[in-house]
């Protein structure tokens, strides 16, 4: 079966690619100024499902997490953060589909600021943003004696809210933090031809995170 | 440690007392709710008993009298009923006398004083009867709150109608009650129902179609907004009822149309709206007969925009004479049988005789041209000729009325002109009477757009004998396309046509379409996505699932079979039977299992209507043939509803209704 995937995601792709390039020029910059200014920072987050569309389909699992922040006030930053998850699952099927399975991918792609509530070596943060929802599903089922399968991707604008503690420890700056991000839309109806359909049912995707992240700052 | 009990003793008296106190302002708040709770009641009640004159009436009635007062024009001073499609007309479930009054129940409060004489004295009002408290009056709509504010009148509502329940006999055959069963019946799922007219569909509404239903006219408008009602056709109206028996949870849209183009406009409608089932009963004669032409153009227009297209083959098996172009004797009468036979002889008892001619030529065919000329005896009734001349396209119609039966009706084709070498050509005869038993060319008689390979054709059964019915169209196509690809059932009961009056490959048709529904609603769902089927899935479980026809028909003509629902257990063995036996004394839920075969069973699975698997349960019992399970139904916390249960080694399931231990 061919894959669909949305119109959006195709248009968002531009952007989404520039992103891409910031995080490289990041890292880049991070070698001459290491203390401040631009920073890259890499983590694992415990990601769960918090709607119940997901929930009842995919467990809580680990992902992980690349930002490029840049710190251009005392205790304000904002940061360029790419999120990957990927869960398998056994979807809702009719009872003559046989072996069903699914697996989702979620890249959330956000630009946030963080603001720092106290300057202390360990200091708490809350932090907000927007994020760019590339999704993912593939079903792989049997069906009539054949084996048949189908993905869609799909992009969207959602946000994402957190807070958490930032502590040095040694040479390094940790972040342990969780976060809500929310999806803008329901579920869509994919079909192996033709656009999506939008449909009613479901609320709209979303995750609670509860990672820890170094900074290399 | 004395000490110590004596301080817990005081301990405890001080806890006692306190809880004590707290229990008395536990009590005194209480109190305090309960006396605001039935002041509150007593003035909700007071309120309900005093309600103001349009809380009398049924909000129904409320929103279509602002409705109907918005599109009044001053011209009118009423709103006339007659023309569904008029703004003025109310909703369909209010019922409209001749006058344009609004029939209307009233109810009267048992110890009022008669209204009887205060009825009389309202303008225009007219009392069908009384029973009880209540009284069928006839209202014009801008009276109504004037009705409602008679000393005595309690409430002014709709009447209660009855809604005759009229399924398709062939339902069960199909397996509709099993697959909705497990919980799937169509509901999520967008069907079009193209045709060329839907009259008397909002008639039907709330009871042989869905409460709301979507209708285009595209019958002469570009925009959507000709006459649903097609002159008062009820074709359509008939074919959604059979969609709506098969799969009520589908959402329906209508759109009626006269010609191609039209049909285009109501595609790209239905295409926007995200339809993803056409039933289409039509049959068209422009294409070539071999998937080309206009209207196939737009079934693959629909079709890549993932639309599934459910199409009649046709009923002219019977109507049918097809051949190569030969004219051996030179004569300019194409030979149409062996032998230099050039007529074909038309069964007919003095009705109009209506002739389509084709070749295969399109999308014009301005270097090649035939006419059909129709004969009786050596007497020349009728010709093409006058009406079309130098048509472009290879197309001639012939429509003759007879004044007196002609004794010996027969067609012939003649060659006008071009070069003719290989040109296929193809005689239809419409409306009634058949073409002579020897002259019938019955394959290939299937029509546009069933020759497109991307619709799925349905040709006709009787569901009572499940013999092929003898009219139905069926291939090759030009291009050597197998079709139709099912058969549906014929001549079946709709409130639109009358007790099994409702036959032919449009009947079968929205039986299959409706099937397809049903099958699209029982999708995979994800997280984020649904999945549905496409067009190969839904073609592969048609397949599986159809069970043959009985008799002996042409198997070119019977596709796959007669239409049933995929449920995953074809090719198992029917002889197993599995039943709820009922709750045994510990509470649990006893099946039982027979398999005439005696095969070792494997465990029962347990799901919910939504096809989720709940339980699964090992036998508990094992004789050979015969197992029998308990289910604890604690143990899975089952709640009041339906549920179904699945061995899938025999393949034997049932439903069953749990309502607590």
């Amino acid at each position: 079966m061919a894959g669909g995937a949305t119109r959006g995601y195709w248009r968002r792709r531009g952007w989404i690619g520039c992103l891409a390039v910031l995080l490289t020029l990041a890292g880049g910059a991070t070698g001459s100024r290491a203390s401040g200014g631009l920073y890259p920072a890499l983590g694992a987050a415990w990601i769960t499902p918090a709607d119940s569309g997901l929930r009842e389909i995919y467990d809580p699992g680990l992902g992980f997490t690349a930002a490029v922040g840049y710190l251009w006030r005392d205790r304000l930053r904002a940061e360029a953060r790419l999120d990957w998850f990927r869960a398998k699952g056994l979807p809702v099927a009719p009872p003559f589909v046989r072996d069903p399975t699914s697996r989702l991918t979620l890249a959330p792609l956000s630009l946030i600021v963080q603001y720092d509530l106290g300057r202390s070596s360990s200091r708490p943060f809350v932090s907000a943003g927007g994020t760019v929802w590339i999704e993912s599903e593939r079903f792989d089922y049997d069906v009539a004696g054949s084996r048949g399968s189908q993905s869609g991707t799909r992009s969207e604008i959602g946000l994402q809210a957190g807070a958490g503690v930032e502590f040095r420890r040694g040479f390094a700056t940790w972040r342990l933090g969780a976060r809500g991000i929310f999806g803008p839309r329901s579920r869509q109806v994919l079909r192996p031809r033709g656009d999506p359909l939008e449909i009613d049912s479901g609320s709209p995707p979303s995750f609670w995170t509860v990672g820890l992240e170094l900074l290399l700052r | 440690m004395t000490i110590d009990r004596v301080s817990a003793a005081g301990t405890r008296c001080r806890r006692d007392r306190s809880a004590r106190a707290g229990i008395e302002r536990s009590r005194s708040r209480l109190w305090s709710l309960l006396g605001t709770g039935l002041l509150v009641l007593l003035l909700a009640g007071t309120v309900r008993a005093a309600p103001s004159p349009e809380g009398r009436i049924q909000p129904l009635l409320l929103r279509e009298l602002a409705r109907v007062s918005l599109h009044r024009s001053p011209a009118q001073p009423g709103p006339t009923i007659a023309d569904a499609e008029s703004p003025n007309a109310p909703d369909p479930r209010i019922p409209v006398d001749a006058a344009g009054r609004w029939i209307c129940w009233l109810t009267v409060a048992s110890d009022a004083t008669d209204p009887t004489g205060a009825l009389a004295a309202q303008p225009g009002l007219v009392v069908d009867g009384r029973s009880g408290p209540t009284l069928q009056v006839h209202v014009a709509p801008e009276r109504l709150r004037e009705l409602s504010e008679v000393p005595g009148v309690i409430h002014v509502g709709v009447p209660l109608r009855p809604v005759p329940e009229i399924r398709s006999e062939a339902l069960d055959d199909m397996r509709v009650g099993e697959f909705q069963a497990l919980g799937y019946d169509g509901e999520g799922v967008r069907v079009g129902i193209i045709d060329v007219g839907f009259f008397g569909y909002d008639t039907r509404l709330g009871g042989e179609l869905p409460p709301r239903v979507e209708a285009r006219s595209f019958f002469g408008s570009a925009n959507g907004s000709g006459d649903i009602g097609g002159g008062g056709e009820v074709h359509g109206t008939a074919c959604a009822e059979i969609v709506h028996d098969v799969a009520p949870g589908a959402s329906l849209y209508l759109a009626n149309v006269a010609t191609a183009f039209d049909l285009g406009n109501a595609v790209d409608w239905m295409v926007g709206a995200g339809v993803e089932v056409i039933s289409h009963s039509l049959a068209w004669f422009v294409g070539g007969g071999d998937g080309t032409g206009p209207v196939d153009d737009i079934v693959t227009r629909a079709s890549d925009a993932g639309i599934l297209w459910v199409t009649s083959a046709g009923n002219f098996a019977q109507n049918h004479w097809a051949g190569k172009y030969a004219d051996e004797d030179e004569d300019g009468w194409i030979e149409t049988k062996p032998g230099g036979v050039e007529e074909i002889q038309i069964r007919s008892d003095g009705q109009p005789i209506h002739l389509i001619l084709l070749w295969d030529r399109w999308p014009t065919s301005t270097d090649l041209s035939f006419q059909i000329e129709l004969y009786d005896g050596d007497q020349i009734l009728a010709s093409s000729e006058p009406d079309y001349g130098d048509y472009p396209y290879a197309f001639r119609e012939l429509l003759y009325t007879p004044t007196t039966a002609p004794v010996a009706p027969a067609f012939r084709i003649r060659y006008i002109g071009g070069d003719p070498t290989g040109t296929n050509l193809r005689v239809f005869l419409l409306g009634r009477g058949s073409l002579a038993p020897a002259d019938q060319v019955r394959a290939g008689s299937i029509t546009v757009p069933a020759d497109s390979p991307r619709t799925i054709a349905v040709g006709a059964y009787s569901w009572r004998s499940r013999e092929l019915a003898s009219f139905s169209s069926f291939g090759p196509t030009l291009t050597g396309l197998q079709k139709p690809e099912i058969t549906g059932p014929s001549g079946v009961s709709t409130a639109t046509y009358g007790s099994q009056a409702f036959a032919g490959t449009s009947a079968a048709c929205p039986h299959v379409a409706g099937a397809v529904a049903l099958l699209l609603s029982a999708s995979v769902q994800g997280g984020i996505y649904e999945a549905r089927w496409g067009d190969e899935e839904i073609r592969r479980m048609l397949r599986e699932a159809a069970l043959p026809l009985q008799g002996s028909p042409d198997p070119e003509a019977v596709g796959w079979g007669r239409v049933r629902l995929f449920l995953g257990d074809e090719g198992k063995s029917p002889a197993a039977r599995l039943e709820a036996a009922g709750i045994d004394t510990p509470g649990r839920l006893v099946f039982r299992l027979e398999d005439a075969k005696g095969r070792a069973p494997g465990p029962l699975r347990v799901y919910d209507v939504q096809g989720r698997l709940l339980a699964t349960v090992f036998p508990s019992l094992r004789l050979p043939g015969r197992s029998s399970y308990a289910l604890e139904s604690g143990e899975i916390r089952l709640a009041r509803g339906r549920y179904w249960a699945w061995e899938p080694i025999t393949g034997a399931r049932t439903a069953f209704f749990w309502s607590g231990p």
